[in-house]
């Protein structure tokens, strides 16, 4: 019992700490120019669960709104069958809807991106088709401000794919791969852990 | 054995508080050592050949990369990889006392591979490139200007996907002796006296 009531207590001290506004915070933080590298974690689409890996700049327009200009490159194990390559290049749009920056900073965002998607038969490389495409994607996320220059980002989103998917078919023993005749509203959730360095200011609001 | 690390605890004590503190921003760290690891998914184990750099921001803060250049295989004959070749780049949290340093770091890094086609009785095989993720955690003992003893312990996750889905949950071990450096121009840096 009293074991629990002092997890209590820690949890709503450091509960506390995480939202009391950052002492570093500064006035104006528009003009920040940030570098980060990225790793992705994909889940819950048709191709199955994969890992990427990227990197990102982020530019603060206001206290508010932040952009985010990324680049991923993630594989995909499919059932053991194909490989399934997606590039990302693509933004989003930050907003932070606490009023002071603190130590742990929640966000809302959304975004687009362009998406080139290339599966391979894993065993048999000859087969293989890819496909230029577009997505937009929205999501939330937080940033753990470590100190004044770093911040952890952990951000889920759902992206959506806004052209045909590629898949596999199976017949007598040989692997094709074909193109859906229509799009579908299908993507998948990409969970994004982020390392962000302070760079410089680009801009100084008077 | 208790007395062998009263021993070993009063040096690291006497190390870590000899001189000034040598952990301050823009401190650069380069280190070096034979890596070995094991794949704790198939039990393959390997050698790598591990080049390090860190800079700190802050005395709590750096960003570290990592090299790994592959050796081989050591508990087969012919190796399963004709070469598995790693870069990561991230960053650590570090939680200083006197000049002892233990970190935890995660990385974001690609692998460059190619399997040996005669292992798996392939004509050839393709080279390719695999997203990986990584956690380290370190130990870091700054006992002089120039150089400080290292252990860190990384746990990789990742996937070749080339010809052969081998899977990488490696456990790669590097320790020595490392090189720091204070970059930052002595000029800047506050007056002490």
């Amino acid at each position: 019992m009293k074991l629990q009531k002092f997890t209590h207590i820690v949890s709503i001290v450091f509960l506390t700490s995480l939202l009391t506004p950052l002492n570093y915070a500064q006035n104006n933080t528009s003009g920040y120019l940030f570098a980060g590298i990225r790793s992705t974690f994909n889940v819950f689409s048709s191709d199955g669960t994969g890992l990427g890996s990227g990197g990102q700049l982020r530019l603060q327009l206001s206290e508010r709104v932040n952009t985010e200009w990324y680049a991923d490159y993630i594989s995909i194990n499919v059932q053991n069958v194909l490989r399934s390559i997606y590039y990302h290049i693509g933004w989003s749009v930050l907003y932070y809807y606490l009023n002071k920056p603190t130590k742990l900073q929640p966000y809302i965002l959304a975004g687009h991106c362009f998406d080139y998607n290339r599966k391979t038969v894993i065993h048999n490389p000859e087969i293989t088709r890819s496909r230029w495409g577009s997505a937009v994607q929205i999501g939330t996320g937080s940033h753990l401000n470590l100190s004044q220059y770093t911040d952890l980002s952990l951000t889920i989103q759902y992206m959506i794919h806004l052209t045909k998917e590629l898949d596999y078919q199976r017949q007598n023993g040989t692997i094709t791969i074909i193109e859906h005749s229509h799009a579908f509203l299908e993507g998948h959730l990409l969970i994004t852990l982020s390392i962000n360095y302070k760079l410089f200011r680009i801009w100084q609001k008077n | 054995m208790a007395k062998k690390l009263s021993i070993l605890t009063l040096l690291f004590s006497y190390f870590s508080c000899l001189g000034q503190p040598y952990i301050e921003p823009f401190l650069l760290g380069l280190r070096s050592s034979i890596s070995p690891s094991l794949n704790i998914y198939d039990s393959r184990a390997f050698a790598y050949l591990h080049g390090n750099m860190e800079i700190y921001i802050q005395p709590t803060n750096s960003v570290l990369s990592d090299i790994y250049y592959y050796l081989g295989e050591l508990n087969s004959e012919v190796g399963s990889f004709a070469f598995n070749h790693a870069l990561f780049v991230g960053g650590a949290y570090h939680f200083v006392l006197n000049n002892n340093d233990l970190f935890l770091a995660l990385q974001s890094g690609i692998s460059y591979t190619k399997v040996n086609p005669i292992v798996f009785g392939l004509s050839s095989s393709q080279s390719g490139i695999n997203p990986l993720f990584s956690t380290t955690i370190g130990y870091n003992l700054y006992f002089h200007k120039f150089f400080h003893f290292f252990a860190h312990v990384k746990l990789i996750f990742g996937e070749h996907n080339f010809n052969i889905p081998i899977k990488f949950w490696d456990i790669r071990l590097s320790a020595g002796l490392g090189f720091n450096l204070n970059i930052k121009s002595p000029k800047n840096k506050p007056d002490k006296t």
